[in-house]
């Protein structure tokens, strides 16, 4: 297959020209890039910390019932199961607030004996595939189960995310967070989409 | 070379530093309810999935990635993993490798669909032009180099390429795209997705695609055009918690034109023959979990595959039935096994002619297999060995084992430093044992033509590789990633022709020279790839990607020239930059710079290739794309001495224009 070769030191020299200048384009954007994002500037939320911030609006506007705390000032534990980024920064986020009179505390709980305790359970998604046998193992308990798996509210669990254009959105299944004795305020409901069947 | 990388390595160091102090997450609370919920967030994230653990050489080209690159098929879309060798042969025909030993018939590489072996085991290759599976419906493509060999089993011994669709549930409502460019004059789409209530979601789709013929390697009008129409569906259903599962199904029927060189006793001694091959096929998978704890979980599968393709040189039907099953078991706390068995029984139904045929005209390959696989975890949450081996009994060569050792660790959570061990087996494939092909006809002197002639082997045995590989990952915040792996591969008895003695063939007037294949050439490969990944905002981003390869290959016994091929036929580096920007909302222009160095034994010379694609989202579910393909590299040849009869084509740049519907 005969194609004249060409000249081998032209494009030797042809390439290490172009090499030099992509790989001198390459650390200029690193140079750049390091420059800028060292600046203090207000980068956009990520969707963990909006996430993290919406769990807290969702325990500030369920009502759990009186026998669901020791008493008024009794902490409101909220556990978390499994790890993922939402978890990571809940931690960060429910730090030192207080609702309704409750000192919110972060807790990490594994499996259903130990969640029963909480008040809210955040189930991370490396949880995916044990999520089924935690929620069996919460029937009965005044908890509100919320997580970042596809479809939660559809199989059991009461509040899940998704995302749609870049914004966070959230799924209830009423149906599901009244068989928890809870009650969600209509406000909540109303910015929700729901699922699961109507009483 | 070496102080070059060291370099940018070094002035990366200081980036990684510098960027982000602020990697802990802030407190959002004080803003409201309504106004969180209009926030446009970023997604990047800190803890990768599982992957992020792996203690493999892992790449993931994700569907955002895929829609991003303008890319119409798979091999294009596989160029910019670092550590693969990606080369167009003619309009349907591709030479992909992972870390070297690229060919047409790549016996070094998996490749899976959702599961299903889409490995063409006569041939030990990939038809890639009967990938052509839906782009919008690949949810991820994860390409691991490296041996495969304890979980995937034999021929996963450089890599593994699995494809992964959308559930049905991501694939809703309907989608309809149609495409043009002037490589491939027509290309249509359309899929529609819906929900039965109570059982589960499903999809069905339509697919067309015709590509036009390239130039030949001389630069005239080559014979290798065709035309696809693909079928078929999925459906996904759950029952409670614990059950999930699916079923996919798929159908073919084309054209595809070859244009072939086969030898002959006339001067000058071989002939160009054009023909239109005619392909039909389809399968049907069925996947299956059920979980029975929270530590217990069984996936089974079973699938039928038929492939036929109707040529004159050469005509195979090919079926597979495959049952796989995978316990995951978390049997004592710290420890998690994975072990499971597979039967696979593949029936060849060839017709051949003088040029190539098959001893037997029906054979059936039977191949049983059982692996087992525990990962201990030493430190929680910072050191994990996985320690297994796969145990398979195949036709050719009875039992071959493929163990393994791998050890990952996690000094911070943003961090994974992995090493890892294997040996990993590519069994004789038939056309190793029982095919017959004639190489080239040319004269010997007082009127005698000598054929060159690859007959049966009885003493082809599997080739061995046992390699070992470590890497680094870490992502020292929320917009910085950097990936390494550097691996050192040695392989014992690759197989290569091995003259015997000649004679004489009354019946065709020929001298016969005959070549049968031996497990004659060892060889080491040692090689880098890394990735690096800044994506300081939403709208921007930067990767870049860089492998760096060494090949040395010995023959011992009678010399075979093209035993050593190999050895050539890799590129020892190759660059990839590929910026992301999206200036305003609903516009996407994406690039891809490829540099990529010479292949002299494929008479392929170092190049430089650009891809583009601008995007535009209107609000009414149309997207307009325009972009252009392979830029400063047109009418070039990227592997220019194929295995086999094909001839190659001259690659050529392209223009496209895309519409997609999806309201």
């Amino acid at each position: 297959m005969g194609r004249p070769r060409p000249n081998a030191e032209l494009r030797r020299v042809e390439h290490r020209a172009w090499r030099i200048a992509l790989v001198a384009s390459v650390l200029a954007v690193c140079a750049l890039g390091s420059i800028w994002s060292a600046r203090p500037a207000v980068a956009e939320p990520t969707e963990f910390e909006v996430k993290a911030a919406l769990v807290y609006n969702f325990a500030k506007f369920v009502d759990w019932p009186a026998a669901a705390f020791a008493s008024p000032s009794a902490p409101l534990v909220v556990g978390i199961v499994g790890d993922d980024d939402v978890a990571e920064a809940l931690e960060a986020t429910l730090r030192n607030k207080i609702l309704d009179g409750h000192p919110v505390q972060v807790r990490r709980v594994k499996g259903s004996d130990e969640a029963r305790v909480c008040q809210l359970l955040y189930v991370a998604t490396s949880e995916r595939k044990h999520a089924g046998d935690l929620l069996q193992g919460l029937r009965g308990a005044n908890v509100l189960t919320v997580s970042d798996i596809a479809d939660f509210a559809r199989h059991g669990g009461q509040i899940n995310f998704v995302l749609e254009n870049q914004r966070v959105r959230f799924v209830i299944n009423p149906a599901n967070a009244d068989s928890a004795g809870l009650h969600i305020s209509a406000k909540l409901l109303a910015l929700a989409r729901t699922v699961g069947e109507r009483r | 070379m070496r102080v070059l990388l060291a370099v940018v390595l070094l002035a990366a160091a200081p980036c990684c530093a510098w960027a982000d102090a602020s990697s802990t997450d802030r407190d959002l609370t004080a803003i409201g309810l309504e106004d969180l919920m209009k926030l446009e967030v970023t997604s990047v994230s800190r803890k990768e999935e599982p992957l992020f653990r792996a203690a493999s050489a892992v790449t993931v080209i994700t569907a955002a990635d895929i829609a991003r690159s303008g890319a119409a098929n798979i091999p294009d879309l596989l160029r910019a993993v670092p550590g693969l060798t990606v080369a167009q042969i003619d309009a349907n025909t591709w030479a992909i490798g992972a870390r070297g030993f690229a060919s047409q018939y790549a016996n070094k590489l998996l490749v899976l669909v959702d599961g299903r072996s889409v490995y063409n085991p006569l041939f030990s290759g990939v038809y890639w032009q009967l990938q052509n599976l839906m782009l919008e419906d690949i949810e991820r493509i994860e390409v691991i180099r490296g041996s495969g060999g304890t979980i995937w089993g034999a021929n996963a011994v450089n890599g593994v390429i699995n494809i992964i669709t959308k559930r049905a549930g991501d694939t809703q409502g309907t989608l309809a795209a149609a495409s043009g460019s002037n490589t491939m004059p027509a290309r249509g789409v359309a899929r529609l997705g819906g929900r039965v209530a109570g059982a589960g979601d499903y999809r069905v789709y339509g697919k067309l695609d015709e590509t036009d013929l390239l130039p030949s390697s001389f630069g005239d009008p080559g014979h290798d055009a065709s035309l696809l129409g693909r079928a078929g569906g999925r459906f996904d259903w759950r029952r409670g918690t614990h059950e999930e599962g699916n079923v996919i199904a798929d159908w073919y029927r084309g054209r595809v034109d070859e244009r072939n060189t086969q030898p002959s006793a006339n001067p000058p001694y071989f002939l160009l023959t054009d023909e239109s091959a005619q392909l039909s096929g389809g399968d049907v998978v069925a996947n299956w979990r059920h979980v029975g704890s929270a530590r217990s979980a069984v996936d089974g599968r079973l699938y039928y595959n038929r492939d036929r393709r109707l040529a004159r040189l050469m005509s195979e039907d090919i079926q597979t039935v495959d049952l796989d099953l995978h316990h995951n078991w978390k049997w004592a706390p710290r420890n998690e096994l994975d072990w499971g068995g597979g039967y696979r029984v593949v029936t060849f139904h060839t017709a051949g002619t003088p040029s190539v045929h098959f001893a037997k005209d029906f054979q059936v390959t039977q191949l049983f297999s059982v692996f087992a696989q525990n990962a201990l975890t030493l430190v929680p949450n910072r050191l994990t060995l996985t320690v297994g081996s796969k145990l398979e009994h195949n036709s050719f060569t009875g039992i071959e084992a493929e163990p393994s050792a791998r050890l990952a660790f996690a000094p911070t959570p943003r961090q994974t430093l992995w090493a890892a061990t294997s040996r990993a087996v590519r069994t004789p494939a038939p056309t190793d044992e029982s095919a017959t092909a004639a190489l080239a006809d040319f004269p010997v002197g007082g009127g005698t033509v000598g054929e060159l002639r690859v007959v049966e082997s009885n003493e082809m045995r599997s080739e061995v590789m046992t390699s070992g590989e470590v890497g680094y990952r870490v992502q020292p915040g929320p917009t910085w990633s950097f990936d390494v792996t550097a691996f050192r591969n040695v392989y014992d008895g690759l197989g290569a022709l091995k003259p015997e003695t000649p004679y004489f063939e009354p019946s065709s007037g020929l001298l016969v020279m005959p070549a049968d294949l031996a497990n004659s050439v060892r060889g080491e490969t040692r090689g880098l790839e890394w990735t690096g990944k800044w994506e300081p905002q939403r709208r921007f981003s930067l990767t870049v990607s860089h492998s760096l390869f060494d090949i040395n290959l010995h023959q011992s016994g009678p010399p075979d020239p093209t035993a050593l091929t190999g050895e050539g036929s890799a590129a020892r580096y190759q660059l990839v930059v590929q910026p992301h920007w999206e200036p305003v909302n609903g516009v996407s222009l994406d690039a891809a710079l490829f540099h990529v160095d010479d292949r002299p034994a494929q008479l392929a010379a170092a190049y430089d290739r650009v891809d583009t694609r601008l995007a535009w989202a209107s609000p009414m579910g149309m997207e307009f794309a325009v972009g252009a393909q392979n830029l400063f590299h047109d009418r070039k040849v990227e592997w220019g001495v194929p295995e086999g009869f094909r001839r190659s084509a001259q690659v050529r740049s392209t223009v496209f224009a895309k519409v997609t519907w999806k309201p």
